[in-house]
This record gives C-alpha cells, sequence and structure tokens, in this order.
C-alpha cells in the first residue's frame, strides 16, 4: 500500500468504527437493536478484559462470569437494597472487583495451564453457589431486583439511547486502557511469559507477579461490563454468573482470535447476534453453540480475525506482527509449558 | 472454513430481515416459556395449552386474527427479558404471555410496568405482583402462591387434625410464599409450624435436610416441582420418613407434569391447588381428552394454565375490541365469570382471579396415579377471608415472615 | 447424634457416588492431560441410556453394564474422532470437551426429551436398615459397598497388572513409553473409555438418587472438579480420599450452614490449593507436572 500505511488505515477505521456507532442510534431502528448493540458492547468488553488472560498471558480462565457477575450483584445490592447512587456503586463494584480478584489470582496465578482452568471454574462455582444459596442477600434463585435506573448528577439515563451512549463511552474508555497496557512494557513481558515463562524466570522477570497483576486487570475489565450489565438489566441472577455465561465468554474470545486486539469484540457480535436472532428459528441455539465450539476447535484455533487477515491483508488485529499467529501457537505450546 | 463465515453471515442476515417482516391488523401474542434446559417439560406443557385454545378457536381471540410468536427463555430470567423486550419493541406484540419461573415473572413484569405492555401472567404466581406490586399492566390468569395454601391450613386443621407441622420448600420465593401463606393462617387457628427447611432449588440429596425434621410433628408441609419433587418423594420414601409422617403439600408437588414418573412413593400424598386433571365435570373431561389425544400427555397445571389465560384474553378482546386501552380491557375481564377446566372462576380488582381450590389426594386408578379430588373450597381469593387493604399491609409471605418461635 | 450419624453414613454414600465419576475423570486426567469436561455428560447419558434399559429389561445389572457398554463406545468414537487429533494441545482439547459437553446436553434433550426422570430402586435393595434406631436405605449402603469394590479394582489393576504399570509409567512419562515401542495411543483409548465406562455406571448408580433432567451436567462437574483438584490428577486413592471429604463438606455445609452450603464445599478446595496446591496424595512427579 503506497500512500497510506497500514497504521494510520488502522487508525482510520477505528475512528470509523466509532463514529457508526455514535451515529447507529440515530437512524429510525427499532429499540430492539439499540438495546440489542448495547449488549453486544457489554460483552465485547468482558470478553477484551478475558482476552488479556487467555490471549496475552497464556491463561485460559472459565470463571470470568463470577467477576462479570459478583461485580454486577455487588453495585446492584448497594443500589437496590441501599439506595447508592450509580457513580457511587460503581465506583464500590470497581473496588470490589480489585479485592477479589487480587484473591483469587493470589491462589489461581499460581497454577498453570488446564490446572489454571480447573481451579478458575471450581472458583467461579463458588460465587455461583453464593448467588444461587444466599438469598437474604442475593436475592437467590429469584434474582435481585430491584436496581434504580443509572444517573448522573440528577440526569436519569432511563432511556435505552442514553444508557447505551454511557456503554459506549466506557467501552472506548477501556479498550484504550487495555491497548495501552499491551503495547507498554508489561504487555511485551505478559506475551515473553505467554511464550515460554521459564525463560522469563531465568531472564530475572517475577513471572507470578505479572500474572497476577495481569488477572486482576482483567477480572477488572470483566467487572465493570458486569456493572453496565447490572444497569442495563435492573436485574441480576444466579444464571449471569454460572459456567455457561463463561463458557460463552470464552468462545467469543476464541471465535474472534485469542490475542488479537479487536477479536474478541467480532466474537461478541458474532455470538450475541446469533443467540438472539437465531431463536426466531430454532430452539437448538445449544446444540449450535457446541458445534460452533468444535468446529473453531478443530479448524479455526486462531480465529476469524486471523482467517480475515490471512486472506485480506493485515488490516485487523494489533500492530506489530511478531503478535501474527500467536493464538494457535501458544496453545499448541500450552502442553511444553504445563509440562516443563 | 470460509464457507462456515459465510454461512453465518447469511444466518443473521436472514434472521435480521425476519425481525422487519411484520403483518397488520393481527392481535399478536408473545409467547415465553423454557423449551429447552432443565423447564423444557413444564414449558412444553405451557405452549401446548396456548396451541391447544388458539386451534379450537380457529385462531381467532374476540373475532380478531391471532398471530402467535413463541420465543424459549431458556428458564434463565435474562435471557426472559432480552425476549420480552424483543417481542415487544421488534415484533410489537399486543401482549407477553407466560414465564414459567417467578424469576423470570418478575423481571418481565417490571419490564411491563415500566414500559406499559400488557403482560399475561398465566403461570408465574409471585404473590406481591398482584398485592403490593400491582400493575394495570400485569394481568394474571393463575393464582399466587399462597392461594390455594392458606384455605389448605384451615382445611388441614380441621379435617386432619395435625396442630404441629413443619415444611420443607424451596429456598426461593415460590417456596416461602406457599409454606409461609399455610403457616400465618395454620397459627392463627391454634397450630403450630415448628420448623421451616429451606432447600436451595436442584438440591441433588434431600438426606441432609430430612434429618432436620424434628420427630414428634404429627405431618410434613413440602413443595417442590419439576425433577425436584420426583427426587424429594423417592428420597422421603426411601429414607423411611413417609410411614412416620405423613407428607402433604401444595400442589405443584405432585402436579400432573411429573406425576407420570413418580410410584408407589406418591401415594397418598395430599395436596391443595387450583387444578387437577382428574376434575370431574364435563368441561374438564373434554379438556383431558382433547389434550392427551393432541399431545400424548396428561394436561398439567400448566397447561391449563396456558389454556385458560387465552379464554380471559377471548373474553376481554370480545368486550374491549383491542388491549391498546387497558382499562377498557381490564373492565371487559374483572368480575366477569370465566369458564374454566379448571372450574368457574373471576378475576378480581387486582387482576388475580378468585376460583375454587381443591384438595387432591394421590391414588392408583386403572393403573395410573392421579390427583384425586376428595374435598372443594370454592370462590376463594388471594386474600383469602381477610380484607384486601388489612392484608396488604403485611409483609409479603417471606423465609422471615411469619417467623418460626 | 441421631443427625451425627445419619449424615455420616449419607456422606459416605454420596462420596461414593462422586467416587465413580471422578475416578475416571482423575485418570483421564492424569494419564492424558485432558480435562474431560464431558465427563459429567456421559455421566447423565448413563443416567438416560441405564432408565431406557432398566424399563424395557427390568434388570438392573444389565442396566449398569448396558450402558456403560454404550456410553464407552460413544466416549471411544469422541476420543478417536476427536481429542485424538489435537493430541498434545491440552487447552485446545479442554474447550473442545465444553463443545461436545453442550452438544451431547441438548441432544440427550432432544432424545430423551425434557420430562425429569428417576430409576427405581431395584426390587432386592429396597427398604431400610436398622442401626438402633437410626434407620438408612439399604440401597445407600450398597452404595457404599459398589465404591469400595470399584477403588480395590481400581487399585488392583493399576498397581498389580501389567497394563496398570503402563498406565504409570504413561502418567510420569509418556515418551520414554512411547519409546519402549509400545502403542500408548492404545492405552489412551482403552483408558478414555474406562473412565468414560466408570462415569456410565455411575449414572446408572447415581440415578436413583438424583434421577436426571436436561443441563444437570454443569452441577455434576464441579464437584469432580474439585475432587480431582483436592486428590491429585491421576490418583486414585486422592480420588476416594476427595470424594468423601466433598461429601462430608456438601452434606454437613447443607444441614449447618444452609445458605453458605456451596462456599463450604469449597472451601476444603482453597486450602488444599494454598497449602498443597499438587493435591494432598500426589507424589513429586506429578507436582512436577501439574505446578509449573
Amino acid at each position: 500500500m503506497p500512500a497510506i500505511n497500514n497504521n494510520s488505515l488502522k487508525k482510520i477505521l477505528i475512528a470509523l468504527g466509532i463514529l457508526v456507532l455514535i451515529i447507529i442510534p440515530q437512524l429510525p431502528v427499532s429499540s430492539y437493536y439499540i438495546n440489542l448493540l448495547s449488549l453486544i458492547l457489554i460483552f465485547a468488553l468482558l470478553a477484551m478484559g478475558l482476552n488479556l488472560l487467555v490471549g496475552y498471558t497464556g491463561l485460559s480462565s472459565l470463571g470470568h462470569a463470577a467477576f462479570f457477575g459478583s461485580t454486577a450483584y455487588c453495585a446492584g445490592i448497594l443500589s437496590s437494597h441501599y439506595g447508592w447512587s450509580f457513580l457511587a456503586s460503581s465506583a464500590a463494584g470497581v473496588i470490589f472487583i480489585i479485592l477479589l480478584a487480587g484473591g483469587f489470582g493470589l491462589i489461581n496465578v499460581r497454577s498453570k495451564g488446564v490446572t489454571f482452568l480447573m481451579v478458575s471454574i471450581a472458583f467461579g462455582q463458588i460465587i455461583w453457589g453464593l448467588s444461587q444459596s444466599w438469598s437474604a442477600v442475593t436475592g437467590g434463585a429469584n434474582g435481585l431486583v430491584g436496581i434504580s435506573d443509572p444517573s448522573i448528577f440528577g440526569y436519569v439515563f432511563a432511556s435505552c439511547t442514553s444508557y447505551y451512549y454511557i456503554i459506549l463511552f466506557v467501552l472506548i474508555c477501556c479498550s484504550y486502557l487495555l491497548y495501552r497496557i499491551i503495547n507498554s512494557s508489561f504487555g511485551l513481558t505478559l506475551q515473553g511469559i505467554k511464550d515460554n515463562s521459564k525463560r522469563m524466570t531465568s531472564l530475572g522477570y517475577n513471572v507470578f507477579l505479572h500474572s497476577w497483576i495481569a488477572y486482576i486487570i482483567s477480572g477488572t475489565l470483566s467487572g465493570i461490563a458486569g456493572i453496565l450489565y447490572a444497569y442495563y438489566n435492573n436485574f441480576v441472577s444466579p444464571t449471569d454468573v454460572s459456567v455457561i455465561t463463561s463458557a460463552k465468554v470464552m468462545m467469543m474470545v476464541l471465535v474472534g482470535g485469542a490475542g488479537t486486539f479487536f477479536g474478541p469484540a467480532l466474537g461478541a457480535i458474532i455470538i450475541v447476534s446469533l443467540e438472539n436472532l437465531l431463536s426466531a428459528f430454532t430452539n437448538r441455539w445449544v446444540l449450535i453453540m457446541g458445534i460452533i465450539y468444535i468446529l473453531v476447535v478443530m479448524f479455526t484455533p486462531a480465529g476469524l480475525v486471523e482467517l480475515i487477515k490471512n486472506s485480506y491483508g493485515k488490516v485487523f488485529s494489533k500492530g506489530d506482527d511478531s503478535n501474527s499467529n500467536k493464538g494457535g501457537d501458544s496453545r499448541e505450546r500450552g502442553r511444553s509449558t504445563v509440562k516443563s | 472454513m470460509k464457507k462456515l463465515v459465510i454461512l453465518l453471515c447469511i444466518l443473521m442476515v436472514i434472521s435480521l430481515m425476519s425481525g422487519l417482516v411484520s403483518a397488520a391488523e393481527t392481535f399478536k401474542i408473545g409467547f415465553i416459556s423454557p423449551l429447552t434446559g432443565t423447564f423444557s417439560a413444564n414449558g412444553m406443557d405451557m405452549r401446548d395449552g396456548v396451541l391447544l385454545y388458539l386451534s379450537e378457536h380457529n385462531w381467532k381471540l374476540g373475532g380478531r386474527d391471532v398471530e402467535l410468536i413463541v420465543e424459549d427463555t431458556e428458564g434463565d430470567p435474562k435471557t426472559a427479558l432480552t425476549k420480552a423486550r424483543k417481542l415487544a419493541e421488534l415484533d410489537k406484540v399486543d401482549i407477553i404471555a407466560g414465564p414459567l419461573l417467578a424469576s423470570s415473572g418478575y423481571a418481565v413484569a417490571e419490564y411491563a410496568r415500566n414500559n406499559k405492555v400488557p403482560y399475561l401472567d398465566n403461570i408465574v404466581s409471585a404473590d406481591d405482583l398482584t398485592q403490593r406490586l400491582y400493575s394495570d399492566y400485569v394481568i394474571r390468569t393463575g393464582w399466587t402462591s399462597s392461594q390455594p395454601m392458606q384455605p389448605f391450613a384451615k382445611w388441614v386443621y380441621d379435617n386432619l387434625g395435625y396442630r404441629k407441622v413443619a415444611t420443607i420448600a424451596y429456598d426461593f420465593a415460590f417456596g416461602h410464599e406457599t409454606m409461609s401463606g399455610f403457616h400465618y393462617v395454620f397459627e392463627e387457628l391454634g397450630g403450630d409450624v415448628v420448623k421451616k427447611i429451606w432447600p436451595p432449588i436442584g438440591t441433588a440429596d434431600y438426606a441432609p435436610y430430612l434429618a432436620q425434621i424434628p420427630p414428634d410433628v404429627d405431618a410434613v408441609l413440602a413443595n417442590f416441582s419439576g425433577s425436584d419433587a420426583l427426587r424429594f418423594m423417592k428420597q422421603y420414601q426411601q429414607f423411611g420418613f413417609k410411614k412416620r409422617f405423613p407428607l402433604i403439600g401444595c400442589g405443584t408437588l405432585t402436579d400432573e407434569h411429573i406425576l407420570p414418573s413418580m410410584g408407589d412413593e406418591a401415594i397418598g400424598v395430599i395436596s391443595a391447588l387450583h387444578y387437577s386433571a382428574a376434575i370431574d365435570t364435563p368441561i374438564n373431561n373434554e379438556f383431558y381428552q382433547k389434550y392427551t389425544q393432541r399431545y400424548g400427555r396428561i394436561p398439567s397445571y400448566y397447561s391449563e394454565g396456558t389454556y385458560t389465560s387465552m379464554r380471559v384474553l377471548d373474553v376481554g378482546l370480545q368486550a374491549a375490541g383491542g388491549i391498546d386501552d387497558i382499562m377498557a380491557f381490564l373492565n371487559g375481564i374483572q368480575g366477569k365469570e370465566i369458564k374454566a377446566p379448571r372450574g368457574n372462576f373471576y378475576i378480581d380488582h387486582y387482576n388475580n382471579p378468585v376460583q375454587n381450590i381443591y384438595i387432591r389426594k394421590v391414588e392408583r386408578v386403572n393403573d395410573q396415579l392421579q390427583n384425586t379430588v376428595i374435598d372443594m373450597i370454592p370462590e376463594v381469593s388471594q386474600f383469602y377471608n381477610y380484607d384486601p387493604s388489612e392484608f396488604l399491609k403485611k409483609p409479603v409471605y417471606s423465609r422471615e415472615f411469619p417467623p418460626v418461635d | 447424634m441421631y443427625f451425627w450419624v445419619l449424615q455420616s453414613i449419607n456422606a459416605f454414600a454420596f462420596g461414593s457416588l462422586l467416587f465413580l465419576i471422578a475416578s475416571g475423570f482423575s485418570l483421564i486426567f492424569g494419564l492424558m492431560d485432558v480435562v474431560n469436561l464431558t465427563h459429567a455428560i456421559f455421566y447423565m447419558m448413563g443416567s438416560y441410556v441405564g432408565f431406557f434399559i432398566f424399563a424395557h429389561t427390568g434388570s438392573f445389572l444389565l442396566a449398569i453394564i448396558g450402558a456403560g457398554l454404550v456410553v464407552a463406545l460413544i466416549g471411544a468414537i469422541k476420543y478417536r474422532f476427536f481429542l485424538l487429533k489435537l493430541h498434545g494441545k491440552s487447552l485446545n482439547q479442554v474447550l473442545l470437551c465444553l463443545g461436545f459437553l453442550f452438544v451431547f446436553d441438548d441432544l440427550l434433550l432432544i432424545v430423551f426429551g425434557g420430562d425429569p426422570l428417576i430409576l427405581d430402586v431395584p426390587s432386592y435393595l429396597q427398604g431400610m436398615i436398622n442401626f438402633g434406631g437410626i434407620y438408612f436405605p439399604n440401597y445407600r449402603l450398597f452404595l457404599i459397598g459398589v465404591g469400595v469394590i470399584t477403588i480395590l479394582f481400581l487399585h488392583y489393576f493399576i498397581e498389580k497388572t501389567k497394563v496398570g504399570s503402563l498406565i504409570r509409567a504413561g502418567v510420569d512419562d509418556e515418551e520414554m513409553v512411547r519409546a519402549m515401542g509400545i502403542n500408548i495411543n492404545l492405552i489412551f483409548l482403552g483408558v478414555y473409555s474406562l473412565g468414560v465406562f466408570l462415569a456410565a455406571a455411575g449414572g446408572v448408580f447415581g440415578g436413583v438418587i438424583l434421577g436426571m433432567r436436561p443441563r444437570m451436567a454443569f452441577e455434576i462437574l464441579p464437584l469432580a472438579l474439585v475432587v480431582v483438584i483436592i486428590g491429585g490428577k491421576g490418583n486414585i486413592k486422592g480420588a476416594y480420599f476427595g470424594s468423601i471429604v466433598v461429601a462430608f463438606m456438601d452434606n454437613f455445609g447443607r444441614a449447618l450452614f444452609p445458605q453458605l452450603s456451596y462456599f463450604t464445599l469449597f472451601l476444603p478446595m482453597v486450602l488444599i490449593l494454598t497449602f498443597k496446591p499438587e493435591g494432598l496424595f500426589s507424589n513429586n512427579k506429578i507436582k512436577r507436572r501439574t505446578i509449573t
């Protein structure tokens, strides 16, 4: 490409994308689609948060719905039981999730590979079990109701369009932050850990500390998605915490492409749209989801973004080319890492 | 792999298009129930009830053509809410009907209230939806959880002579409301509820809970449904409790959706509900015939509930022509006698039926278990014999209210 | 007293059932590094197939063997045509298993319908036994026996037979066994099928108590995970011990702290991960693999 280089093309594309997202609600579309788009953005944030662990640190977690859901519960309980404002409950939610992820991380990050994954499921189930059985606080199987509409300094974001812009704003801020983290020296260290943690240790890096911090950041981003979600639905239930939700988010990451920046967002678009729109035709959504899962793992373990990139040139994905093809590779290396 | 991508794209486009096409002038019902997952059997019973009524009436209600859009909630409240949104905002349905679970019902009712979308609640029995959270837009044709249990307490007190009872039921609103509704009336009469045990939904093994039943009670009152009821009843018998403490319960414990899977353990259990497939009236016998013929299953209260809810809609549309004017529609149904397999009933000013409560006993007839009706308490209101305004001053029946002393 | 004795016996019975599920899970994990998330659905499949056979033949024994074999065959096919293709890529294998978990769950719903079912206690195991005033169902005592027999069999099989020694060698060092010219793929296939057989047979035994319904697998799965985390991967004695511990925590947790029941179940896991992350019963070689 002679006239424009890759980097500026990418910037233009991103700007265009943001512009489209800003304009859509102003078009004459059904509020249903705006709500659906809001849901997609929330899950995109959750998936991007998970991707920091799965794609950039090499730790596959199947317990992220616990971070998502427990923060949603935290903000929701403060709002419904104690009448806290949107901003106050959100701030409390963020602090809560940092502490929770920090605590879980201390134990979970000690393991690697498939053991890490198992422990993450078990941790997720602890939170699920609490949300289900601690009914005095969480409302139990009935779910948590009575979360107020979000309001900032007296302005109530009751309409789906106004709240959509909040979600979009938060998503853009978090994505930017995530982008900076991934491209910082910290981010590069994480990728080094993912490729070969032994080597990073011998080079003098504190692998545990780096992984732990990545775990907390990842959990926090998922938690922020959870807060947005609680106020989006005005409602939280134990299924939001369940391993099925975790699996769905993991699938978004894999379908889009682990270790690519926009892959998880693409995955969120595909999975959430399919789930909501296919239901008009069939009740076999679970079956379809399972089959997509199997196909992706068997045939495109690197995800759709890699596929598109290979077909149509390197437009998407993170800037540096050193990272291309990592998604597949690293999981192949997973075993050797575990064995070493 | 490119084919897969293309396939996915096509699927998405098709699904998007489908939402844009809509018919005019027909009355649109958006129906949600769990058609997959743990509660799919109940969800399908609900759907079949609706289908039976509509096909019997040539897909016309109150003279208007009807379009039915069915969506699956997966037994998940957030999916129920998403689907309700879709039905209201995209499909522009005139009324949302369903779902099964109280959690989904709360979520959908809140949406209905806030967005002024009529919501036909045919199964969800959470008390407050037609009590303290009353809304013109929430029309219940089913029951409140405590509705059968309050008269049942008196019936048990008078006819079975039990004075000391322990309860064991789901640890969420459905369990709390049924048990505490019984508790309140039973203690007012002079009886004593000595212990309330609350296993969570989906409990695999009830042994840890059964072991907590005090040894000196006259009977055990229980409420579960679906697979939980099945496991509970088996285990209650396996541990020998059935011989020691008679089991009484809320009707869902032995409802027809689960009764065919049960065995001897269910025989003799006495329960209360506003329906039994064994009610011996011409209208119920006809319903029973048609339903079993068409679907090869015995109608459960879920099937009857949605079937009858269509009748209510029929009556309302006949009177008001539509539902856009919600007050006109409510005037068309409130206080009007409605014919139903469960027995004729009418809807009160809080949009909840005033109906017969049946006392049923499980018996084996022609090698099949059934809920034989042994007594009937006519015209029971959700407020029982209390004055509505006095009743509503009490807190809703819950885990803590009334307290065990 | 009544409460404590009854609960303790019951915990043993429930733990024995858990062991049937977790032992195969642990074996597969230990030998092949496959976290077989599909295992829970093989349990469910066993319940359903067993129910079908029991309803048609009336023989409980036939139901167990039949369900075990049918489901083991399905498991073997899944292993040979899917899992083997991803050999060595542990994480991809887990995710593949997750996909199968969803697919099988929905297929069971299509084939057997959504009605909750429960198996009847076979007539010769009905009734109760009286321990000085404490009544306990015969069937649950029988389960304790089944658990003991299973662990004795597996212990003998792995410690005393030639195949068992190869399996042990495979757990320690797969490459070494390959180098000896032994077809380890066949051993993998065999162990996988054996694990699935145990899960499916467990499904029949468990179907009597727990019944079956769609989505149940997602509730069984975490229990198996915790057992393996506590017992150490690939360790049969550990799996038995872990199953009993989990069952005790679950039983007493539910009775004593009902609102926090799930939390108490996972408490021992958190403690063990903190202080002995390789599991209570593992040796150093396994430790080397589990914790990098």
